[in-house]
């Protein structure tokens, strides 16, 4: 479950600036929201994973990855399956099966299964795992204390900003807390493993309980801690750290800037309507 | 990691092994049960346990002896055997086996007493040993037993070493690992 | 100078009990003071107004009194958690929050930084991420973020309670540090063991009352005082409690030296004659095969580690945190799984059971109750257990249970609204009424004062007696030396010593290379060669008592 948290290490993405990377992921998210070249997305794939690897975190890459099979799956057979009915935009390329049925009321459905609809299916899968990545590039090598950072700089009030920052510095003790408690109630003969789902849900309800108080009780501690720290929005914070633009960023922002360029021009000459 | 010896948790009995090299491509974890009075005393009862009803208890010479003794002491059988690796003056009609040890790494024999081999015939029969690693052992104490027209009820050791330790057919406490020599570097 | 504290009453609701009733003091400026008393006796309230969240936060209430400070006077807190306290992901980041707030200038702010980090010997933890520090390392970095804001008042709410003895002497470290530096320290904490040296002034709370104000040699001479407060002291001062019971001429020592000179003096150079403790065994009710622990992340946290639970015992784990004790307790009831080996209860495998099942023979009380307690009385708190279990009980069981552990009043309440050390005292209570006969405790006596400490002691007592077997983790070594039979200590995921604690008490070595002290009891009996080897205080007295009337009829 540990697998939502920053990642201390020293690499690239993490010298950047936090704005920087927050336009990475700001940029790659409207690439890929309007590029549909299964080329184009290799391409900006095969980018990234030079990135990934570059930085070291290929590992943390490969368990999202995990998680995100599931959905991935789910999305290729559901653009492949909502293309069976139709017959490739684009001719020529392999066909394997095409079928007609007719139905009592005259009415025929055609089958057509191709290879558009593998293309199909997995440039989607491609686009929304293009898309999660790269946030999650900008989530593991960003650390809270820098996303504050970074969100004032765009002017975001400190409150606001402040709050961002404490939401992604409580899950991964709100993750713990509920893994805590699962083990300690299992601990005292509650069963949690061989049991069907019914009470798997109603154990969740169970656990909901505790959490519950224990979040509070954080909150409470944490608001306690804000007092004997003085915070007040209304005063002029200072800063100790100053962030700013390095030599990094300028080459990471220009390694970027080619990468979209080729992207676009693979888009240009390399594309299928779909 | 520096393997000087092997930590093994007997039925509560935490015992460090020393690792000795036998061949070229192997060390062992060397097991002694001789002398070690507290061991077999808990092997013992735990292994009487797990095994079956049988009339008498045998062991092959040296290291099985304790454990066989205590297990007949505590079984309340007042007779038990011990097959000798040599031909003893008093036996007169000797029945002879031949074995292969990977511990001692010779070829050996094993042989009993016309008085005990009449003994045993016709009757069920545990064979117990300290450790069964290549099962040649094994299999000649098995022959012994036949031999002398017993049958065999039972095989029973502390510890089963390297693939022994997947045989279905004998008991034992423990699982003891062989160690392949790594090449060096 | 000082500041005044001047008849500060309190009710959290307006027909709600007097939480404080009258309380005058003052705090000497430059002095440590420490606010002693039992859970319940007010002290978090009293914390609550020096540091404004009364009535600033908290306004329902009803306060009268003052606390008489100069204008602006700034008060800070440390708690006792300090990771609901780091603001920031990185130390830097985290010490400067408070100083940005106060908006303090980029420069200064550096040089404070510097300051505290010097000040407090914490230069080498600068550029490392609070997530990755050790409880202790955690505590420090909060008292120099709240240091560097330079408060007038620095109070902290125990903070020592929930580290390991590591941890504690670095924190008990920068108390000196402060106490030399002349800061205003604030001491709230029932536990006076760490701090014994270094406290100046002590008030002792009960009931929302002052009943002591005076010195720090004063409260420790007024035993009654501290037998009321339920103030847990250093070994080192009940020794000298009973001792001077029998020797009225003795003076009142806090260290290991002192003590060693007050008893060389009654001694005269006389030694006993150590007697040579033998090893006992009883039959292991759970065995330890070869246990391997390798998380994902490729950590080591268990190597290769064989042991037995003997039974009808009281087995302590020991060792610093991550050393890999609560990851070892985790695998006797299968909250974890081992890479490789095995784990067996009563020669049974418990590989393939599930949590629950294994429940049922072995059970786990965590170290934080907060996370087992979610029923709507401590009387079904208490049979959780028994009702998952399906295992018989009467109401009149559950009663006596409830009277013998001081918990009868609190029958209906909320369990979560009962104190700290009350809440785990009922999480630990709860598991009595299970059918398992192996009861595993992480860190038992987090957040009791000397009461519960003392009825814990009397529950593992009663634990063992009726054949039960203890596993605990423990960082209250005299307690632990008090009531367990045999120990296994674990240093990096290694085990480097299992046996019974009469052995265990002979090894010196392995406590320096654990860096745990040894009680000062044991050590003292060593020093003077006594013929067995003290566990409490009472035998030791006894002993030396022998001793030097042997002495005196040879004279």
């Amino acid at each position: 479950m540990d697998y939502l948290k920053y990642v201390d290490s020293d690499s690239l993405l993490h010298r950047l600036d936090p704005r920087t990377k927050f336009a990475f992921f700001i940029v790659m998210a409207v690439v890929t929201s309007l590029i549909k070249s299964g080329v184009a997305l290799l391409f900006l794939f095969a980018f990234f994973m030079v990135l990934w690897c570059v930085c070291g975190i290929q590992k943390y890459i490969l368990i999202l990855l995990s998680k995100l099979k599931v959905l991935l799956m789910f999305i290729f057979l559901l653009w492949l399956v909502l293309g069976l009915t139709q017959y490739p935009v684009v001719e020529g390329g392999p066909i394997f099966y095409q079928n007609s049925f007719s139905f009592a009321a005259g009415q025929t459905i055609t089958l057509c299964f191709d290879w558009y609809d593998l293309y199909k299916g997995a440039v989607y899968a491609l686009r929304i795992f293009l898309m999660i990545s790269s946030f999650y590039t900008v989530l593991i090598t960003t650390n809270f204390s820098d996303i504050i950072l970074g969100l004032q700089k765009w002017k975001v009030p400190y409150a606001i900003a402040f709050g961002i920052g404490l939401v992604f510095q409580i899950i991964p003790i709100i993750i713990t807390e509920l893994q805590a408690i699962m083990e300690a109630q299992s601990s005292r003969g509650l069963e949690i493993e061989q049991c069907g789902w019914v009470t798997k849900v109603k154990n969740y309800v169970t656990f909901s309980l505790p959490l519950l108080f224990r979040v509070i009780s954080k909150g409470q501690a944490i608001s306690l801690a804000m007092h004997y720290y003085q915070l007040d929005f209304s005063v002029r914070r200072t800063a100790y750290k100053f962030i700013k633009a390095s030599y990094y960023d300028l080459f990471f922002i220009i390694a970027n800037v080619m990468a979209i360029v080729v992207t676009v021009v693979l888009r240009i000459h390399f594309y299928i309507p779909i | 990691m520096d393997e000087k010896y092997y930590e093994i948790n007997i039925c509560g009995c935490i015992r460090k092994l020393p690792i000795v090299r036998i061949s070229d491509q192997l060390n062992i974890a060397s097991f002694v049960l001789l002398g070690d009075a507290q061991l077999v005393i808990k092997a013992a009862e735990e292994l009487k346990e797990r095994i079956p009803r049988v009339d008498y208890l045998i062991t092959a010479e040296a290291k099985g002896i304790p454990l066989v003794q205590e297990m007949a002491r505590i079984l309340d059988m007042p007779r038990y055997f011990v097959a000798r690796k040599s031909v003893k003056p008093y036996m007169e009609d000797p029945f002879i086996t031949e074995v292969y040890s990977i511990t001692t790494q010779k070829k050996q024999i094993l042989c009993l007493d016309r008085e005990e081999s009449n003994l045993i015939k016709g009757k069920k029969i545990l064979i117990v040993d300290d450790v069964i690693s290549t099962g040649d052992s094994l299999k000649a104490m098995e022959k012994l037993v036949d031999k002398a027209g017993g049958i065999v009820a039972g095989k029973a050791a502390v510890l089963a070493e390297g693939d022994a330790a997947n045989r279905k057919d004998i008991i034992f406490l423990e699982k003891l690992p062989v160690f392949p020599v790594k090449k060096s570097r | 100078m000082e500041y005044n504290i001047n008849h500060i009453s309190y009710k959290y609701s307006k027909d709600g009990p007097l939480v404080l009733d009258d309380v005058s003091f003052s705090i000497q400026k430059g002095k440590v003071t420490a606010i002693v008393g039992p859970s319940g006796c007010g002290k978090t309230t009293l914390v609550e107004i020096f540091s404004q969240i009364i009535p600033k936060l908290i306004s329902a209430g009803e306060l009268s009194g003052s606390f008489d400070v100069p204008e602006d006077t700034f008060v800070s807190v440390v708690s006792q958690n300090p990771e609901n306290q780091l603001f920031g992901y990185g130390v830097e980041d985290a010490i400067a929050f408070g100083m940005e707030n106060l908006g303090i200038s980029q420069q200064e702010i550096s040089e404070r930084m510097e300051y505290v980090l010097d000040l407090l010997n914490l230069q080498y933890l600068r550029k490392r991420s609070v997530a990755n520090l050790s409880g202790g390392q955690r505590q420090s970095v909060c008292i120099a973020s709240v240091l560097a804001m330079d408060p007038d008042v620095l109070i902290m709410d125990e903070p020592v309670s929930s580290l390991d003895p590591n941890g504690k002497k670095m924190v008990q470290n920068i108390l000196g540090q402060l106490s030399a530096n002349m800061n205003t320290v604030v001491l709230v904490d029932n536990n006076l063991v760490w701090s014994a040296n270094i406290v100046d002034h002590v008030i002792g709370l009960l009931d929302g009352k002052v009943v002591f104000d005076g010195s720090r040699d004063e409260f420790f001479q007024n035993f009654e005082l501290q037998e009321k407060l339920g103030v847990i002291i250093p070994q080192e001062v009940e020794i000298y409690r009973s001792l001077s019971k029998h020797f009225p001429d003795i003076k009142l020592f806090y260290t290991m030296e002192e003590a060693k000179g007050q008893i060389e003096a009654l001694l005269n150079g006389r030694r006993g004659t150590p007697s040579v403790a033998g090893e006992k065994k009883g039959s292991a009710v759970i065995t330890v095969h070869n246990l391997e622990k390798t998380f994902q992340d490729g950590f080591h946290a268990l190597i290769d580690i064989n042991a037995n639970i003997p039974e009808g015992n009281v087995v302590a784990i020991l060792g610093q945190n991550g050393s890999g004790k609560t990851t070892f307790v985790k695998h006797l009831n299968g909250l974890l799984k081992p890479t490789a080996g095995d784990v067996r209860y009563r020669k049974e495998s418990i590989l393939q059971k599930t949590v629950a099942q294994i429940s049922k023979n072995i059970i786990l009380v965590f170290q934080h109750p907060e996370h087992m307690l979610f029923e709507e009385t401590v009387e079904r708190e208490m049979t959780f257990c028994a009702r998952m279990q399906g295992v018989p009980f009467t109401e009149e069981e559950i009663l006596k249970v409830l009277q013998n552990y001081h918990l009868e009043e609190e029958k209906d309440l909320f369990p979560l609204n009962l104190s700290m050390g009350k809440k785990h005292m009922l999480t630990i209570l709860s598991v009595l009424f299970s059918s398992a006969d192996v009861i595993v405790l992480d860190e038992p006596t987090l957040g009791m004062d000397g009461f519960l400490i003392k009825d814990l002691e009397e529950l593992i007592i009663s634990l063992k007696k009726s054949g039960k077997t203890v596993v605990m983790i423990s960082h209250e070594i005299p307690l632990v030396f008090k009531c367990v039979d045999h120990a296994i200590i674990l240093n990096r995921g290694e085990k480097i010593f299992e046996g019974d604690k009469e052995v265990l008490a002979g090894k010196d070595e392995l406590f320096e290379q654990i860096n745990i002290n040894l009680p000062p009891v044991v050590v003292l009996s060593k020093e003077f060669k006594l013929e067995h080897i003290s566990y409490n205080v009472e035998d030791f007295t006894e002993q030396i008592c022998q001793l030097a009337a042997k002495q005196g009829r040879e004279v």
